[in-house]
């Protein structure tokens, strides 16, 4: 067994870039980020480092240097959270259609207003439909080891494509605890240089960025969604390879318990960790429950997903943000669309919780558990003082 | 006056090609087209959305015979600050041979004074080794002439109109190149395309700076100001001649006249051939006479002080 | 329904055109549309305008690809655009030209052909080169989708007083000077090209664009062969063209300089010839040359 370390995780997440030898690093800071740059700009100032590390004027700007630098050939780096992340929304959009390989770190944290620094989804599904690959993580330890994945993915000539992982703020991103890193030459091995098809350079012009006519975008678009679609095979390699360098192994849908099971929670990112335990108290009480944690967002991981939950009576969705309004979380509701055309589909049962920080405890996922009713709205919005007094 | 025959030893090559649909005597494509000859093919340009951005680019096609990106409307400048940054740190790891490449941002007056300020500004300050260009056409002709805050006091546009109750635009002019100057670069100029030599010349010292240099090109708009395509150069050259375009340069904080004018023509015979000036009262246009007039001395004071 | 598409250049008035039509519509309680074709054309570009007249309120959203009439508010048009593309066999077509609709005869079974010289009577009546309400003159005279004085009433709520009144005298003219001819009258053996859409004079070739079937589209739409606009030739937006009188030059570049299209090279004798492809017409050429060796010319019509 390999080292242990302790560490913030959010210096895990710098040491993780920076042993990823990027070439630029460009941030504004914003509460829960702003350990993650701080570290990697202390990198640079010792040395430890060799990457341009500019502190912006604003996360548009910190957004738009990535990609000047990615689009010179550079390896790019930025991190942001909540109103940082909404400020860079058109740019998250450009990106992907530019086919830019960026790799981001956003550090969860719920959208303003009213103001609050603290973890929820909000951010992430502010720009689901940004088109760029999105995974989640559930500890420091899954952070580290993401960053390489997400440069090994989004460098792939097959994939081309630009990542975000996304890390819980405060209740993760702050959180000293146990990793194993990896050495230099496994990164490197693992980690090829950035070698792009093409380049801004003078020897060899392109355009990049041409506006399209209603006769090109539909195909443009397409050719988006296969290839987002078509980097679910290149996922499970860099996976698969990550597991030959570090002995760790990770799917698009993480099953805990799922034998047998007759209920199942679905969650995604740190909290999962929680709801774990939460389960396995239950499983010993001879409660036939268990755990899917989604990894990947996207692509969506129809299929697995699908297999998961084949046979399984009841699915309590756990949502860390609301489509106010809507039809409940956006996991929830995409999990239903999934599954409509499945015979034998399951009831499903959708908490809104965690939201702005809100502490979500075992003995709430038992109470979430041992809920009966589906309302009608077909969500509800876990605010535990009313399960308490359910319960 | 230079010689007649001087515009000649310009480059003849071009890197603006032929084709883009800019409007028949487009004084912007003109600029852009003059900028790039200068440059040569060792730049890579960061463009931001407008005019020049949606005439060079329809899909397939591109006018840019050298490397170009498009991203959004306000950061070129931070586009091309990465790009700078990223070649630089390239060519130190040695990944791409050493060479000198300028870096061009190019925005409109709307992508620069207005939506595109902020990261101007950020970029300016940061000292990227960038080259930032305004192509002033003073509205947002991209969408139908705009009022932009880079619009000349009194004209109209399709957002300030002249209507019974308000005559045009109601506020002066940003001064652009001074936001530019006040963060301490090392060079500032402004320019015409109806002045070739002086605007090749300048583009020059800009490309040789080291260290953020912003031209602020005064870019005649026939169909946004509302005068014949023919009559683009003239324009220019009024604008220049009247005193309400000057041309100059600042150099690590020297102002120097680039074009003097012995006397300045009355600002009418600038007004006089464009629509979105035709309803101004003579009252209006002398107090804008006024103010030009102190602009200019204002101007030529601090050029004497520093020749 | 009556659906009509207006070919006419980038500050022309094609809009107002279809507007106009449009307004006279409802004030005869019908029901109208008109719309632009949506894009970034620019002054001078071909670009199209459409309207459409039907006694039910109108449901359509969407680009009128099958008209029942064609007009055509530039002749220089007819060297670039396919102006009957998709015009119904018992279409109209209606064009601003000198020449007879004769001329305009293909082989393409049509309705009516018909043709008025808008620019002449632009020229003399309202000062220059806007044919947009006299074409409308020529469509009442030739199928009459509204009345004249429905017509002359949108006009009057569109213009103010002495501009609708000189409109108003301009349609009324091309409505007497309208040529027309009904096709079925016509022999059958002369369908074909009576004025093939060659180059006139000194205008130099200005093709069609070739529009390429299929495309690989690289990462993110990247262009890889960047200077590729040289392939679409601007030179098809123009009215006018600069001719050169050599013995005047003096071979100083201004016109090479100045040219916002890089459409002057200078040849091995040193004189600055103009590439007709790339040429907008914009003069700015003759304007600033200081011998005045550059005139510019109105562009030639052609034929359909």
């Amino acid at each position: 067994m390999k080292k242990r370390t302790g560490m913030e995780v959010s210096f895990a997440a710098a040491e993780a870039v920076k042993q990823c030898k990027v070439d630029l690093i460009a941030a504004y800071p914003i509460t829960p980020q702003t350990h993650i740059v701080e570290r990697l700009a202390e990198h640079v100032a010792n040395g430890e480092l060799d990457a341009q590390f500019i502190p912006v004027e604003s996360e548009h700007s910190a957004l738009s240097l990535c990609i000047g630098s990615q689009a010179a050939g550079a390896r790019s780096f930025t991190c942001t959270s909540s109103q940082g992340l909404a400020l860079m929304s058109e740019l998250l959009y450009i990106t992907s259609g530019l086919r830019l390989p960026l790799v981001m770190i956003l550090v969860n944290r719920s959208l303003s207003a009213p103001l609050s620094i603290w973890n929820d989804h909000s951010d992430v599904m502010s720009v689901r439909d940004c088109g760029w690959i999105q995974l989640f993580v559930r500890n420091g330890q899954e952070l580290y080891d993401h960053v390489f994945i997400a440069y090994k993915l989004a460098e792939n000539p097959a994939v081309n494509m630009p990542v975000i992982i996304n890390v819980d703020g405060f209740i993760l991103s702050h959180v000293f605890e146990p990793l194993e890193t990896i050495s230099s030459h496994e990164a490197e091995r693992y980690l090829p240089p950035y070698a792009p098809k093409f380049v801004l350079h003078p020897d060899d012009p392109v355009t990049i960025g041409a506006f399209t006519m209603p006769s090109f975008f539909t195909e443009a678009k397409k050719i988006h969604d296969e290839s987002l679609k078509a980097s679910y095979g290149p996922i499970l390699q860099a996976f698969q390879s990550w597991e030959h360098i570090s002995g760790r192994s990770y799917h698009p849908v993480e099953k805990q318990y799922t034998q047998d099971a007759e209920t199942l929670f679905i969650i995604m990112g740190s909290l999962a960790e929680t709801a774990g335990e939460a389960v396995k108290i239950m499983r010993e009480q001879g409660v036939k429950t268990g755990l899917l944690t989604l990894r990947v967002w996207r692509p969506f991981p129809f299929a697995e997903l699908r297999r998961a939950i084949t046979g399984v009576q009841k699915l309590i969705i756990i949502d860390r943000a609301l489509s106010p309004g809507g039809p409940g979380g956006p996991l929830a509701a995409e999990i239903r669309a999934a599954l409509y055309n499945m015979e034998n589909r399951p009831q499903i049962l959708n908490y809104i919780a965690g939201l702005g920080g809100r502490d979500i405890t075992i003995a709430d996922y038992i109470r979430m558990h041992n809920t009966t009713s589906v309302q009608e709205t077909g969500y509800e919005i876990y605010d535990q003082k009313g399960a308490e007094a359910n319960a | 006056m230079p010689s007649l025959y001087a515009v000649k030893t310009l480059p003849s090559q071009e890197y603006f090609a032929s084709g883009h649909r800019a409007c028949p005597g487009c004084g912007e494509a003109l600029a852009v087209r003059q900028v790039q000859k200068i440059l040569g093919r060792n730049v890579i340009v960061a463009s931001a959305t407008g005019c020049m951005e949606i005439v060079s680019s329809p899909f397939p096609l591109s006018s840019w015979e050298v490397p170009w990106i498009h991203v959004a409307f306000e950061n070129a400048a931070a586009v091309a600050a990465g790009i700078e940054k990223g070649l630089e740190i390239l060519q130190r790891k040695g990944k791409i041979k050493k060479q000198k490449i300028t870096v061009l941002a190019m925005a409109g007056d709307g992508g620069t004074a207005d939506i595109g300020l902020q990261a101007l500004s950020g970029a300016l300050e940061r000292r990227h080794n960038i080259l930032f260009i305004c192509y002033d056409n003073e509205a947002y002709m991209n969408t139908g002439v705009q009022r932009s805050s880079s619009t000349p006091f009194g004209a109209s546009t399709t957002t300030s109109p002249a209507g019974t109750h308000q005559a045009g635009q109601l506020t002066p002019k940003k001064n652009m190149p001074a936001i530019a100057v006040a963060h301490g670069i090392p060079y500032v100029a402004t320019a015409s395309a109806s002045y070739p030599l002086d605007l090749a010349a300048k583009v020059r010292k800009a490309a040789a700076t080291r260290g953020p240099a912003y031209l602020h090109i005064l870019s005649v708009c026939p169909s946004g100001w509302g005068i014949p395509g023919d009559a683009t150069i003239k324009l220019g050259r009024l604008a220049v001649q009247s005193g309400v375009f000057p041309l100059y340069e600042v150099q690590n904080g020297k102002y120097k006249i680039t074009v003097p004018v012995q006397e300045l023509l009355p600002v009418q015979a600038y007004f006089q051939p464009q629509r979105r000036f035709r309803h101004l009262h003579p009252e209006t246009i002398e107090q804008i006479s006024q103010d030009i007039r102190e602009k200019w001395q204002e101007l030529k004071k601090r050029s004497d002080k520093t020749n | 329904m009556l659906e009509i598409r207006f070919h006419g250049r980038g500050g022309q008035g094609a809009v107002t055109s279809a507007e106009l039509l449009a307004e006279a519509a409802l004030t005869e309680g019908k029901h109208a549309q008109a719309f632009p074709s949506f894009g970034p054309e620019r002054r001078g570009a071909p670009v199209t305008s459409y309207c459409r007249i039907d006694e039910l309120p109108i449901r359509l959203r969407t680009n009128i690809s099958a008209p029942d009439i064609v007009l055509v508010l530039d002749p220089s048009l007819l060297k670039t655009v396919n102006v009957t593309d998709g015009l119904k066999e018992t279409g109209t077509l209606i064009i601003n030209s000198q020449k007879g609709p004769e001329h305009f005869v293909h082989n393409h079974k049509l309705h009516k052909i018909a043709t008025v010289d808008a620019t002449g009577i632009a020229l003399q009546i309202l000062g220059r080169s806007i044919t947009n309400t006299i074409l409308l003159g020529a469509l009442i005279r030739t199928i009459a989708p509204v009345e004249l004085s429905s017509i002359t009433a949108a006009i009057q709520k569109r213009f103010d007083q002495k501009n609708a009144a000189l409109n108003i005298q301009a349609l009324q003219q091309a409505y007497q000077e309208t040529k027309i001819l009904n096709m079925p009258d016509y022999p059958t053996q002369e369908n074909q090209f009576a004025d093939a859409p060659a180059a006139t004079g000194e205008n130099a070739p200005v093709q069609p664009q070739a529009q390429s079937l299929w495309i690989e589209l690289e990462l993110g739409c990247l262009i890889t062969n960047p200077g590729n606009s040289k392939t679409y030739y601007t030179g098809s937006w123009r009215s006018f063209y600069p001719l050169l009188n050599k013995d005047r030059c003096i071979k100083c570049g201004i016109c090479w300089i100045l040219c916002p299209d890089a459409a002057y090279t200078q040849d091995t004798e040193g004189f600055y010839p103009v590439d007709l492809n790339y040429c907008k017409g914009c003069g700015i050429c003759a304007h600033e040359c200081p011998t005045g060796a550059i005139t510019m010319l109105q562009e030639k019509e052609a034929g359909v």
